[in-house]
């Protein structure tokens, strides 16, 4: 009797670890669908915090404004895991995801819907950002910035991607983000002497060596949160952070300043996860943030860059110094990121570099 | 209760032996990667300091606690479980505040004219911290056992002419062991599995078994590898369990501690 209750009590412990991935994470809050009284909740998946409250205020309010009786229940996070999880088990409960374009690409038409945006004048966007079942919903830069401590003179601070990975000019810590998908491949291949148009499709192994030389000096930070404490913290002497938290930095007093040569740029896309229960509704609201009033409103919410061309942001004084976008800031040049490729290649890329990171 | 358990256990296992298609794959991939071995043999390492760092803070605190006064019998059990219940999050970022560069541990050992000790993001940070984090899980069984010695048993060693170190070494020690070994099974499952710890003060480069699980299963969407690697994780943990038990431990003394305080 004893000794089964031990082993029904450890087999609970380590059988936690299962359920993770059993059940992939969270619970998502039930959406209850069209009602009689013609009443719609919808769920939406987000990053929870200030993001998503940018969502809310930006983008869900304005839309039940004009669409009275459609309201919004928010989760988060908004892991692809979930997504995959409530399409296989066939009990789809988010409407809407704000997710990476790589996963949309990559799991088209499986776990996410193609997008029928009829009404969005696709003009006023970069093509980059359009793909069958992604539309780029708000982009964001990879910033690469260095410690004005460290190189106080801006005349022999480093000022190219290429120094970032040069130990012997510039000796110190750098700090990057264990997200591969990010850009940090892209600017090992830039450092390494690749051209813009040349990156894709990206010579992993080339990148992953470039990463090599500099791996004994760097800092892999967990997430973009453990990146900005190592920032503030004062733990790096160049970093490669995504704007908004590069710029929640500077807010902090962390004295880092963006090198401007080429600038890595990713976005993200709103997705309609496949059987979603009021799927035509999401279209519609994916039509009404793409709108420029939408975007901009929601990109100066959350301190990222509006898709759409004709949106008219208005930023603060730090928020202006890490704006990619901006070519009185920026004076090199601005790199999208391949989105098709990156769908089609993502796990294999993942795994080696995680690989390659724990070798 | 065993339904819960059971039927995802029973998913997992099913999905990692026949998704995308029937076979081992999942299984023989474990070995073949070139990074789960790596992975499980840096976890099981890391587990085994731990455990050993817990037996020798906790097996001299938990006797004190069986050789003190009531009062202070209660202040040092409050001493082990006010951090036990404090949040774990926020114990963990206390340690990422204390081992990181420029931090208190980086500053002392300058101070003695050793540079450079950044324990953030290494395999030595994480152990330290998760000592103090699993210590209790260790004390309580220690004491809960040693509590339940008799010991008149030592003085009737020491009337026959035996010396106190000695009674101690001869008859408290081997009495004793069911305690450790209970408290040595806790400490090194919930290690082997552990997340929060490994996640906030590790890096990615040392990631453990439960870093590597989360990866499988959050990033690269691989349910099935994610389970295979699971099921791998919980045969191990329960084979663990099963030799200890034969070695006279179990883990249920770990409730009876509290109770059992005289």
């Amino acid at each position: 009797m004893k000794k089964s209750r031990t082993l029904t009590a450890v087999a609970g412990l380590a059988s936690a670890t299962l359920l993770l991935a059993a059940c992939g994470t969270g619970t998502g809050s039930g959406s209850d669908g069209g009602d009689a009284d013609g009443a719609t909740t919808m769920t939406y998946a987000s990053y929870g915090g200030t993001f998503e409250a940018g969502q809310v205020s930006a983008w869900q309010e304005p839309y039940t404004a004009e669409n009275p009786g459609i309201t919004f229940a928010n989760t988060s996070p908004s892991d692809t895991a979930m997504i995959k999880a409530q399409v296989e088990s066939g009990s789809v409960q988010w409407d809407l995801a704000d997710v990476n374009p790589f996963f949309a690409a990559d799991y088209c038409g499986e776990l996410v819907e193609p997008l029928e945006l009829p009404n969005v004048d696709t003009s006023q966007f970069d093509e980059a950002l359009i793909g069958e079942c992604y539309f780029g919903a708000y982009q964001f830069a990879l910033i690469v910035s260095y410690n004005t401590d460290k190189w106080p003179d801006p005349a022999t601070a480093p000022k190219t991607v290429a120094d970032f990975f040069d130990t012997e000019k510039f000796p110190g810590q750098r700090g990057v983000v264990n997200d591969v998908t990010n850009g940090m491949l892209e600017y090992a291949l830039m450092a390494d002497g690749v051209t813009p148009e040349e990156l894709y499709p990206l010579d992993v192994d080339r990148a992953l060596a470039k990463w090599d030389t500099i791996r004994d000096e760097t800092t892999f930070a967990a997430n973009n949160g453990a990146m900005l404490q190592l920032a503030t913290g004062n733990q790096v002497d160049m970093m490669m952070l995504v704007s908004a938290r590069t710029k929640a930095s500077l807010d902090e007093g962390a004295p880092f300043r963006p090198i401007w040569d080429q600038t890595m740029v990713t976005f993200h896309t709103l997705v309609v996860p496949k059987g979603a229960p009021n799927k035509e509704q999401a279209m519609d609201f994916i039509e009404f943030v793409l709108q420029p009033e939408q975007s901009a409103a929601f990109a100066e919410a959350a301190g990222v860059s509006p898709t759409n061309k004709e949106a008219v942001i208005e930023l603060d004084e730090t928020a202006t110094q890490v704006n990619a976008f901006d070519e009185k800031v920026n004076t090199g040049g601005v790199v999208t990121t391949d989105a098709e490729w990156w769908g089609e290649n993502v796990t294999d890329v993942a795994d080696r570099f995680n690989t390659w990171l724990n070798g | 209760m065993s339904v819960a358990v059971l039927a995802p256990l029973a998913m997992s296992l099913w999905r990692s032996l026949t998704d995308p298609s029937l076979g081992l794959t999942h299984y023989t991939d474990l070995f073949t990667d070139g990074i789960t071995l790596t992975i499980v043999s840096r976890t099981l390492m890391t587990s085994l300091i731990v455990t050993v760092g817990t037996v020798v803070l906790g097996y001299p605190y938990a006797y004190l606690m069986t050789r003190v006064s009531t009062t202070t019998r209660i202040l040092m059990l409050t001493a082990v479980l006010v951090p036990f219940w404090t949040s774990m999050t926020a114990r963990n970022f206390a340690w990422l505040i204390l081992v990181q560069r420029d931090g208190p541990v980086d500053k002392m050992f300058s101070a003695v004219g050793i540079d450079g000790v950044v324990l953030h993001g290494t395999v030595a940070g994480v152990a330290v911290a998760m000592i103090q984090v699993m210590l209790p899980f260790m004390v309580l069984p220690l004491y809960s056992h040693m509590a339940g010695i008799d010991r008149k048993l030592l003085l009737a060693a020491q009337a026959l002419g035996s010396t106190p170190i000695r009674a101690f070494r001869k008859i408290f020690l081997p009495l004793s062991v069911g305690g450790v070994v209970s408290g040595s099974i806790l400490v090194f499952a919930l290690s082997f599995g552990f997340y929060v710890t490994p996640a906030i003060l590790g890096s990615p480069q040392q990631s453990l078994v439960a870093q590597l699980l989360g990866q499988r299963t959050l990033q690269l969407l691989d349910f099935a590898a994610a389970g295979a690697l699971g099921i791998v994780v919980l045969l191990f943990t329960l084979a663990l369990v099963t030799v200890a038990n034969r070695m006279g431990g179990s883990v249920s003394a770990l409730g009876a501690s509290v109770a059992k305080g005289k």
